[in-house]
This record gives C-alpha cells, structure tokens and sequence, in this order.
C-alpha cells in the first residue's frame, strides 16, 4: 500500500530549507535523477511515523465501549437484530436502532477469535490506517517532503490517539479519512474516485452513525469548490461537479440500505442528546488536559501555517475550520480535526519553508549562500528512523496485548471480581450502576435485563440515560427512581456520590473490588439517626 | 449597555467587606477572617486597593457608586479598544461592527467586579504600547506609575507584563530576521527599558516582590482550574459564548487569508487564544488584545472585495452616501434612544437594593437575615461561590463560614475538601465533623441538598427560595436547632418563603 506514497509526496526531499527552495526550482530537471532515492526514503519516513501512529491507537478497553459491542454482537450472530434494547431493565424497553450493528458483529467475532488483544490490534491498525489515508491525501501536485508528512502523522496520532482505540470514533476516524482522500483526487481531476463514496458510505453506515461526518465533508468540499468556481472561472479546472454530486445522492441514499432504514437518520438525533446527558465526547474541549492541549496546538499551528504558507487553498480553510468548529463544540470530534488537518499542516509547512527558509538562513547569518547544500546526511538515517520505530511499537505495542496483561488491565478497568461476585450471590438481581460500567456488566449479565443505562444515549435512549443521570447527580426523586426500576443492588466505583448518598439512607456494603475499586451495596432499612455510616472500603473482597 | 449590570461576581461582597475592615483597622489583613477552616493561612492581598476603592465608594454612594464606577471602568477599556483600533484607520462602521462583536462575545465576563480594572488596564496597556510602536514619543513612560497602582489593584498586572514582554520579544526577533511590519528598533529598546522599569516598580505593593508569585500560584494550582467554574474552558454549548467563538473562528480564516499582521499581533493573538480557551474568564483578555486585530483583518478582506469587484467590472450603480446632515438627523435619534436606554439599564443596575428579589435570587441574603437574628459564632459550611456574601454579611454577627472565594488563601487541601463535599463524595460527613461544622446552608436541588434531605443524620431546620440548611441530628445539633430562630412566615411570593420555588414555577 505504501507502494506509490513517497513518490506522491517527494519523499526524499529531507533537507534544509535553502536546498529545498532551489530544488523546487530546479524540478522539472532534476526529477528523474532523484525520484528513486527519494522515492525510498520517504517512504520510509512516513513508515516510521505509521508505526510510532500504531503504539499510540493501539488502545486498552478502559472507557471504550467494547464490552457493550460485544455483547450485541454476540446477541446478533446468535437471535439477529434486536427489535427493542435488550439488556437494561428501564420500564418501557427502547426500540433497537441498528446504528452499528455491523461493528458490533465484528468486535464480537474479533473476540472470539483472539480475545480482547486481536480486538485492539485491528481497531488500533484502522485508526493508523485513517491517518495513511490522511496523509495520502496531500495534495500531489504539491511534492511535500516525507519527513513533513511523518511529522505531521505523528502529531495528528498523537491528537486523535486518546479518543480512539476500540470504540466507533475509530470507525469514523477512518471514514472521514477515506472521504478526504476521495475528495482531493477528484480535486485533482480523478472523478472516478468519487464514485467509491457510495460503497463506502453504504459500509459505514452500517458501522458507524459518523458517516454523516463524511457526508458534511463532501458536500463541504463540493460547495467550496462550486463557490469558487462560480467567483473565478479560471481555477478548479480539474473538478467535476456533476459526478460528484450524483455520488453524494448515491451515497445518501445508501445510508438507507440498513436495517434501520431511514431510522438510522432519525436516531442521530438521539446522539446528539449525549450533549445534554454530559458524554464527555459530546461536551466541549477542556484544555486543561495535555491531549486538549495538543489539539489546541495543532489547530493553531494549522492556521499559523496558513498564514506562513503564503497560498491558502479556499478548500483547507473551508474544512479546516468546519472541523475546528465542530471539535470546539463537541471533544469527540478531534479525531477527525487530525485528519483534516494532517495534509495540511504537511503541504502548508512545505510551502512556508519554501517561502520563509532562505529568509531564516540569511538572518541567522548564513547570507549570501542560500544555495549551499547542506552538510550530508546519513542515507542510512531514514532506514535506522524506520527501525527504532519498528522497535519502539513493537515494545510498546506486544506486552499490552498478551492474555495476562488485557485481563490484568480489564480487572483494572472494570468490576471483574464484584461482577463475580453478583454471579455467585445475587444471580437474577437488577443492579444500579454508573453508565460506564453498565456496558462491562451487560457484557457479563446478557440476559434478564439486569442492568441500568450503558453506551451512547442512542444504545439505551436518551430516556434511560436521563433517569441514570437523575440517580447519579442525585435529583429530587433519584430514591424514588431506583424503587421503580425495582433496583435492590448495586455496583458502584467506592468513591462515587452514589455509594455516599445509599449508605447513607441504609444500603449496606456487600463486598470491595479492591482491583477495579468497586463495591457492591444491597439495599437495607433506613438506619438510626444515631447510628454510624458504613466504611464500603473495609467490606470484605468480592469473591465468586 | 451589556458592561452594565448588577453584582453577579461572588466575590465582590467579601472584597466589599475585606475594604471595610483595612479601613477599620487601618491596616492589611495578615490573615484570614472569614472562615474556621484558614485561619491561620497567610493572606496576600494583592487586591488591597481595590477593595479599599469598593469600601470608600460604598460609604460615600453605597452600592449604586460602586457599579457606576465599575461600568464606566469597563466602558473606558472598551474606548481604549476602539482607540487602538483607529491606529489603524479603519472605517468607523466596521471599528462599530468589531465593538458590537467584542461587547457580545465579552458578554458573561462583563459585570461590577475587580477582573475589569485588570481588563481596562490591559487595554490602556496596548494603547500605549501600540502608539509608541508606530508613531514614538515619551508617553509610553505613562505605563511605570500605571503598573505602579496596577500592581496593587489587581494580580492581573502580570498579564500586562507578560504582553509587554511578548510584544518587545516579537518586535526583536521580526527586525532581527526583516520580517515586514517590524516596528523599529528604536523603539522597541525604548519599550524595553519601559518594561524593565515597569517590572521593577510592581514589587513597591504590601506584599513585595512576592506579588510575582501570587498569579502563579492560581494558574498553577490544579484544584482551582477543576473546580473554580470561571477557570475552565469555554462550553460553546452555551450560546452566550457562540459570538466568542465566532470571533475567535473568523479572525483566524481572515489572518490566513490577508496574510497581513504586524508580529506584536502575531503574539498577541496566539497568547490570548490560548488563554481564553484555557479559562473562560480570559475571554475577557482576548478581547482587550485581539479586537483591534479583527477590525483591522474585517477592513482589509472589506478592501480586498471591494477590489476584487472592481476588477471583475461589475460596478453596476454606485452606492453614494447620503448627506452628511441628514445621516446626523437620521442618527441622532438612534443615538438618544440607545443612551437613553443605556441610562435606563445603568440606573436600574445602581438602585437594585442588597436585599432585593434580584440578589436573593442569586445570593443567600435570605439565609443571612435569618441567620442574623440567631445565636452569634456559628461555624457554617457553605458553598464556595456564597462565602463571600455570608462572610460580608455574617462575620459583624461573629459566624464564619467553611470556605469563600480567595482560592489562593484557602489553598489546595480545602478547595478539595470543599468540593467532595459538594459532590457528596464518600467520607463527606466525616469532613464536616473534622472540620468542626455545626450548620450546613447550601442551594436547594443540588446533590449535597438532596443526601442531606434523604439522610437520617441531618435535620432541616430552614428553607427558603434559594437555600436549605441543616444541624447534625446529634444531640449537639439539636441543641442548636432550639437556638435557631422559627422559619419564618411569608407569603409564597417572598423570595424569603419556603415556598417561593413552587409557587414561581407554578406561575410561569
């Protein structure tokens, strides 16, 4: 696959600055002589950057919705698709939307096959895949340096990496990707690309509800170019409207072709609702996390580039910003800013290196020689680059995958041994617990509708994820809620309000998952005024 | 009109009362008065002037003086804007649009409290700072008696330092490597020593040269940026904050796309991005430094079209500008009109009584009066964004309150402790009693109201619109509880009655 990228992207071209203004001069000449050794160490940087992109989206389970998946899965491939949510006990059970029925089947036969390694090894290779895409998608014509497309890779990896890993922003990491490269080759005058869109939105559509991100970003981009058109007749020679614009319709009308039909629209809605139910992704950004941080770097160093650059293309403001705006309402985007921006920050770096770089060189007191080739370099640098990558992701990479080491972290990450405990103790008992355990427990509890709210709103609807948020911020009738869910026992992290507020109306500590540090209280009679609250921590541990 | 309004900042009645009490005593406060929690922290008072300033405008015209004040401080930052902007020779309608835009996107920060002296300075700062850059002269020699005073209103000189030293680093660096725009070098020397006189000036405060450690301290300090609302990042969820990202959004397409910025700007820009992203309070900072800059970007994609029209020859008829005396006729009455409304809203937010249905909405001046008639000392705990009015309104009667909202005084440890408790976090109760508390007043419907509502320990002993507040069912609270005055009995459309929730929302 690597195969045709370094050329595409003049990959040998790593040097300083001055060489670079003047061998862009120069191409036309100079191209064939180069192009094989360029060609070569290109490559082989933005390999490197590919596998160091590897160690970072190959992610453990914790707080990705796995769990939850696998079980739909399972229950998929076993009784087909579900009419109505089958695993939490809410009073009206919601209707089954197949938003990503298809990548529940795929986890869950992952699963079966390797266990939760082989899991995180495919969705962490489809996260590094997106940013290949990405980076396939700098613009040809403009011959960007290889080691500015791996740097550009590793930043956008390091971006996008804390949201993705087992989950459906990996999906929709990737989707974005594909439609970005798609877009850029009919740019460039390959309409037939364009016509891959329906096929791969007819794909996605049945992974992930994302695929109206890839959407917006065609249409975007076709818009831009239409505008731009219209203002200027002269430019965007290469692309084609019509076909375009008869592959978004194709592509929005295999966004049909699910088992939810045009629900699968509707229930995005219900999505949207995770704004309201406080889902992290669906929140805006915090930049007081070094990950939040980082993106905020890249965004800003995005338009700085801009700036540099000296030629911004209408088509990378239009996108860029579109992708900046959408991630300034909503964290779980940032994945897809990294995509949008990764070909850019790449050929807006070229270009202001170009622009600038003979400028630096004279004012740091190189005047006069802007033309001197640089010192040599190794040629044996890109391929010793490739293989510290090479070993850098294989260390960080393997010992996380190993059977020890995912059940180690799973038991870390979920309550393993409470849930053990339920199963030996309280077999067929409904259980509160937080939305981010809910899936771990649906995945260990599948049948008898046991557990509470779980995965995005539309997994459990939004009605379902309203009452679980009453119980845990603790509204005016969160007591009265648990007694109608028929609620007597619950599994709950020992420093939630929840574990506080029961006890202190009689509920009583059962067991202490010390791993997971998890509890799991019964409910009790309402104690004494006088008498003390229980200590959960100092229950005895949870056994099978 | 929106840099007017009534007290909403929480702190300003502890800042209110900590002026008051230096008055009395003629001297700073070595420590804290307020609470039962830090009373031994040592207090820098880096605000001490200010709050003198509040107490002395309070005794003179009461609270109405100190808005007055307060919004024509805002006001003036905002005149020192358009100023900096008109360096540029701008067209007067879009210097109004970028007002408008800036006035709208400043809107949650604006308000009576000390963060807008900090804000005015700021702006007075790069007034200064710009003028000398692009025309010379002595003025810019103004800033050492201005960071002098500034260094005893407000920490928040050390965001003009820190621009002052960007903006002569920038100004370096670009003439170094001829960057066009560059202001000369000159200049920029004169700036430098400017600066170093300033930085030198800033430690003539009551506190020294510690003063320089004090915004770091609170920019550092992780509980504060956790749990202090005003320090975390924009929700642009909330619509009031959608005209800061529109301008945030659209200066950075119109700096790509013009490609033309002087480098102080250049800093500016990207400082104050980061700032106002990291804290929502610093909105207000990035609207000081980047107005100017947007006008200036919104005149030249403005000039740009028009060029671009020109060239594309599609003249078509020509709008000319009507005369200039009736465009003053037309205008003249808008402009009365807004005053007058200005006038109206700034008269309204001056006479808004302390103990009117505006404040008691939003702080426990019920709870307070109620309190007042009780037995003195009380040790209560309270929620962090109503200390300061419990500590201005009950420290006379003796009680003191757990936490309030000098962040830096309090410290870390208690900033934490008083957030598990407010999250009903395990081991809260024990909190309460190691910290000696005998009364809990805290806002109705929140998760701490409701445990305590459901849990045998506590025994509500009051209620009103605003607030609950609980005695520990012991027999040492109870005692206290027959202490307490009765709830008192009001109709439902006091804001004081326990009822006034349900009855307003069965109203509307």
């Amino acid at each position: 696959m690597l195969g045709g990228l370094p050329e595409r992207h003049g990959g040998g071209r790593l040097m300083a600055p001055q060489l670079l203004a003047r061998s862009r001069a120069e191409a036309p000449a100079r191209a064939g002589d180069a192009a094989p050794r360029r060609w070569a160490t290109g490559g082989w940087w933005i390999t490197a950057a590919l596998l160091l992109s590897l160690a970072l989206t190959v992610r453990g389970l914790a707080g990705a919705d796995a769990d939850w998946r696998v079980a739909l899965g399972r229950l998929i491939t076993a009784h087909g698709l579900p009419a109505t949510e089958p695993f939490s006990y809410q009073p009206t059970p919601h209707p089954w939307v197949a938003q990503g029925w298809l990548l529940d089947v795929l986890l869950s036969r992952l699963w079966a096959l390797g266990g939760a390694g082989l899991t995180m090894v495919v969705m962490g290779a489809a996260g590094t895949a997106a940013l290949l895409l990405a980076a396939l998608a700098v613009r040809r014509a403009e011959r960007v340096p290889g080691l500015l497309v791996a740097g550009a890779t590793l930043v956008s990896a390091i971006v996008a990496a804390p949201q993705l890993g087992v989950t459906g922003a990996t999906i929709t990491a990737l989707g974005a990707a594909v439609c970005l490269l798609l877009l850029t080759r009919w740019r460039e005058g390959a309409t037939r690309a364009i016509w891959l869109l329906p096929a791969v939105v007819l794909v996605w559509a049945n992974l992930d509800p994302g695929f109206v991100a890839g959407l917006g970003l065609v249409a975007l981009g076709g818009l831009t170019v239409a505008v731009r058109r219209r203002l200027d007749p002269g430019s965007e020679v290469g692309a084609e409207l019509r076909p375009l614009s008869a592959a978004l319709v194709l592509a929005l009308a295999a966004t049909l072709a699910t088992p939810a039909g045009v629900h699968v629209w509707s229930s995005l809605g219900e999505n949207l609702a995770g704004a309201g139910l406080g889902v992290t992704a669906w929140q805006s950004p915090g930049f007081h996390t070094w990950p939040m941080r980082l993106l905020e770097v890249e965004a800003v160093g995005m338009v700085v580039l801009w700036a540099l650059s000296g030629r911004l293309d209408p088509l990378d403001a239009v996108l860029g910003l579109a992708a900046l705006a959408v991630t300034l309402g909503f964290a779980g985007a940032a994945p897809i800013l990294a995509v949008v921006a990764l070909p850019q920050l790449a050929h807006s770096a070229s270009a202001a290196i170009t622009r600038h770089g003979p400028a630096v060189q004279r004012a740091l007191g190189h005047g006069g020689v802007v033309l001197r080739r640089p010192p040599p370099r190794p040629r044996a640098l890109p391929a010793v680059a490739l293989a510290v990558a090479a070993a850098a992701a294989l260390v960080a990479v393997a010992p996380r995958l190993t059977a020890s080491r995912t059940a180690a972290d799973l038991a870390a990450s979920e309550p393993v041994a409470a849930a053990d405990y339920v199963a030996a103790h309280l077999a067929g008992d409904r259980l509160y617990s937080s939305v981010e355990w809910g899936g771990y427990l649906a995945l260990r509890f599948p049948t008898g509708r046991l557990v509470g709210a779980y995965g995005p709103p539309a997994a459990t609807g939004a009605t379902a994820q309203q009452r679980a948020l009453d119980v845990h911020q603790l509204k005016a009738d969160w007591q009265r809620l648990l007694e109608q869910d028929g609620v007597t026992h619950a599994v709950l992290p020992q420093d939630a309000r929840e574990v506080a507020a029961l006890e202190e109306v009689g509920w009583l500590p059962l067991c202490h998952d010390a791993a997971a540090r998890a509890v799991v209280l019964a409910a009790g009679p309402r104690p004494a005024a006088d008498a003390p609250v229980p200590d959960a921590t100092r229950a005895p541990a949870c056994t099978g | 009109m929106p840099v007017t309004g009534p007290v909403r900042d929480p702190d300003f009645w502890w800042h209110l009362r900590t002026g008051q009490l230096i008055l009395d005593g003629h001297s700073l406060l070595g420590t804290d008065p307020y609470t039962y929690t830090a009373m031994g922290h040592v207090w820098v008072m880096h605000e001490w002037l200010t709050e003198v300033l509040f107490a002395v405008l309070h005794a003179a015209g009461g609270l109405a003086l100190i808005v007055i004040v307060l919004s024509a401080v805002t006001w003036l930052g905002l005149v020192f804007v358009v100023q900096r902007a008109r360096l540029m020779r701008p067209h007067n309608a879009t210097v109004a649009l970028g007002l408008l835009l800036a006035v709208v996107a400043g809107y949650p920060i604006w308000g009576p409290r000390a963060q807008m002296i900090t804000f005015a300075l700021t702006c007075l700062v790069l007034l200064l700072v710009e003028r000398h850059l692009r025309g010379g002269g002595r003025a810019v020699w103004a800033l050492v008696p201005l960071f002098l005073v500034w260094s005893n209103l407000h920490s928040g000189f050390i965001i003009g330092a820190a621009f002052l030293v960007l903006i002569i680093a920038a100004e370096a660096i670009a003439g170094r490597l001829g960057i066009p725009g560059a202001a000369p070098a000159d200049r920029v020397r004169r700036l430098a020593w400017v600066a170093g006189a300033c930085l030198a000036v800033v430690v003539i405060n009551p506190n020294g040269p510690g003063i320089y450690l004090y915004p770091f301290q609170t920019q550092g300090s992780a509980a504060q940026q956790a749990l202090i609302l005003e320090w975390q990042s924009p929700d642009f969820h909330m619509s009031e904050l959608l005209p800061f990202g529109f301008m945030l959004l659209s200066l950075g397409a119109m700096v790509a796309t013009n490609r033309r910025l002087t480098p102080r700007d250049a800093v500016l820009a990207l400082a104050t991005t980061a700032l106002a992203l990291q804290s929502v309070r610093h909105v207000a900072l990035f609207i000081a430094a980047c107005t100017p800059l947007w006008i200036q970007q919104v005149e030249l994609t403005r000039t740009r079209l028009q060029a671009w029209w020109t060239l594309r020859g599609r003249r078509g008829r020509r709008w000319t500008a009507p005369p200039a005396r009736l465009l003053a006729l037309t205008s003249l009455p808008v402009l009365l009109c807004l005053g007058l409304v200005a006038t109206t809203r700034l008269a309204a937010a001056a006479t808004t009584r302390e103990d009117s249905t505006y404040y008691a909405k939003m702080f426990p001046v019920c709870a307070a009066s109620w309190l007042e008639r009780g037995p003195g000392g009380l040790r209560i705990f309270n929620q962090y964004g109503e200390g300061g009015y419990l500590a201005s309104r009950l420290g006379p009667h003796g009680d003191r309150v757990f936490i309030f909202g000098d962040a830096a005084l309090m410290g870390d440890a208690l900033l934490l402790e008083a957030g598990s408790v407010e999250s009903v976090i395990p081991g809260w109760e024990q909190t309460l009693r190691d910290s000696g508390t005998q009364l809990v007043l805290f806002d109705r419907d929140t998760a701490l109201d409701h445990a305590l509502l459901a849990s045998p320990h506590w025994r509500l002993v009051y209620q009103d619109g605003l607030s609950d507040a609980f005695v520990p069912a012991t027999a040492e609270g109870l005692a206290l509880a027959y202490q307490l005055p009765p709830q008192p009995a009001l109709p439902s459309s006091s804001p004081c009655s326990a009822d006034f929730r349900s009855a307003t929302a069965a109203a509307g």
